[in-house]
């Protein structure tokens, strides 16, 4: 299990970091949240193929967020209103 | 010189900056007119749009063939959604060409033998279009009321049913109030009936599932940007066993069976596929997220203002539409001081008009409350905080409004609003 577990934790740390490549706010804040409910929903999984399915799959969504973070910080300009407002931009 | 010059070579990618400086973002909250495209469909997309251009009746050469194949598998993640057979799925410009397609379609191919069309009061504007434009060459359309929770009688809709009754068209999900009809129950009643049964679901695909072979469904359209997937692509489903025909409605080189002629746009149907396929892994959860904040904001709204009522059956509704009436107050001066937030007093293709929409009226609403409605719709990309920020911005200007209707004064002062009469004009 803990041959998985490190490699899960990087491919974890990866995702929510690859969020932030994101400068559309819905889509920085969809990735986080994407990320880290899907990997609560599959702390527990114990079966080594799904979790070796899990991870390819998990893989395969950092590429894209990494890909598409990246374009869209080149085309993203504009700050949706509340991120100017603290009280409303804390992420929840 | 050197510096700048290095600098600049440096720098090899530069963002576009044309819009920069701008005034901040309203929250969006428009999900039924439209939706972002989801980065991973972009993701899919591109290599459409860049290398792989090949136009995919190419059968001469690779270019051809791999659009082909994409254009192939995009068939197969959509018929997936919905349990159909790719070869079922007709590709479009959106959900207003499937609709056309369809009504247009079927009623002029059985037109010799059949010409009563039955379809709702709710419908979108494309649907009821097509009617209007079917009357005219002499179809006859039997335009069913709703209840005031939206959804129609399904007795009516049975005994509105006659020998020479070719198809029946009736939405999934309303764009406006986000009722769901009972689907399976008219697809029965259809089926028994042998009536075709097309549905509209450009609001309903990958938000509830659909199974067209469950629900006895023939006909339903797809719209790509309702489903975080590019504007300006659709499909329709054409079932193939029993067979419905078609008259197609364009011309040409015999694309789609002969029912689309035109190029297949392979990356805008790339696209469409993958937002398909998302959605298929997705819908549950999205589902989720939407109900939670659409619970959220009426109870916010609710605790915090009162005096609203929700526009159609929360039963049976989407709950990522929520249609709110905001008593003693005009909708349109309630959406200009929430020029912060994106939303819409009914559907797009009408916002530009003051009349109430004819949807809130086929629920019987009274005209009051639907000139003071407001339509908020939640989807993937909305965030709780979003949410907070609406609640928050609702309260106070709602208030500040009330503070200034005489109406508001009359309530507080305990007269009966529904004795008044209201001079005519
Ligand atoms: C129920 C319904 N049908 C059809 C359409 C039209 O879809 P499209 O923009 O893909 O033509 C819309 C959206 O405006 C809709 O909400």
């Amino acid at each position: 299990m803990s041959l998985y577990r490190t490699e899960a934790l990087t491919l974890y740390r990866n995702l929510l970091r690859s969020s932030r490549l994101f400068k559309t706010y819905n889509f920085r804040e969809y990735v986080y949240r994407r990320s880290r409910d899907a990997f609560r929903e599959n702390k527990n999984v114990s079966d080594s193929e799904k979790i070796q399915e899990l991870l390819k799959e998990g893989n395969r969504q950092l590429q894209i967020a990494q890909r598409q973070g990246a374009i869209n910080g080149m085309f993203s300009m504009n700050k949706v209103i509340i991120e100017n407002t603290p009280q409303y931009s804390a992420r929840r | 010189m050197a510096s700048l010059l290095k600098n600049s070579t440096q720098r090899a990618v530069r963002p576009l900056c044309r819009f920069r400086g701008l005034a901040s973002l309203p929250v969006y909250l428009d999900a039924q007119a439209t939706n972002p495209t989801d980065p991973r469909v972009l993701d899919s997309m591109l290599p459409y749009l860049t290398e792989q251009y090949g136009n995919p009746h190419s059968r001469t050469h690779q270019y051809g063939w791999d659009s082909e194949k994409a254009v192939d598998k995009a068939r197969e993640q959509i018929a997936g959604l919905i349990n159909a057979h790719p070869k079922e799925i007709v590709f479009t410009s959106g959900a207003t060409e499937s609709n056309n397609t369809a009504l247009k379609g079927v009623a002029r191919f059985y037109k010799g033998k059949k010409k009563h069309i039955i379809t709702t009061q709710t419908e979108h504007k494309c649907v009821l279009d097509s009617c209007r434009k079917l009357q005219e060459e002499g179809i006859d359309v039997t335009y069913l009321g709703v209840k005031k929770s939206g959804l129609i009688d399904l007795e009516e809709f049975e005994k509105a049913i006659r020998p020479d009754t070719v198809l029946a068209s009736i939405m999934t999900v309303n764009n406006e109030i986000g009722v769901i009809q009972s689907i399976e129950e008219i697809g029965k009643i259809c089926r028994k009936h042998k009536v075709f049964f097309h549905t509209d679901a450009a609001q309903a695909v990958g938000k509830i599932p659909i199974d067209v072979n469950a629900m006895n469904i023939d006909l339903l359209s797809i719209s790509g940007h309702k489903i975080y997937g590019p504007k300006g692509v659709g499909a329709l489903f054409v079932r193939r066993r029993p067979r419905v025909r078609l008259e197609a409605i364009i011309s040409g080189g015999g694309q789609e069976r002969g029912l689309r002629s035109g190029t297949v746009p392979s990356p805008l149907t790339v696209g469409l596929g993958a937002a398909c396929e998302i959605a298929s892994v997705e819908h549950a959860y999205d589902y989720e997220h939407a109900k939670r904040l659409s619970q959220k904001l009426v109870d916010g709204i609710q605790s915090r203002v009162g005096h609203i009522e929700r526009n159609g059956d929360p039963q049976h509704t989407y709950p990522g539409c929520v249609n709110l009436s905001f008593s003693f107050i005009e909708g349109e001066s309630l959406l200009m001081a929430l020029k912060d937030i994106a939303i819409s007093s009914g559907s797009a293709c009408t916002s530009a008009s003051l009349e109430p929409s004819y949807v809130l009226r086929a629920l019987g609403s009274r005209e009051d409350l639907a000139h003071s409605s407001i339509r908020f719709g939640i989807g993937r990309f909305t965030t709780e905080s979003e949410i907070d920020y609406v609640i928050d911005k609702i309260e106070h200007h709602v208030n500040r409004l009330r503070e200034m209707s005489p109406l508001w004064e009359m309530y507080q002062e305990g007269i009966d609003l529904s004795t008044i009469q209201w001079s005519q004009h």
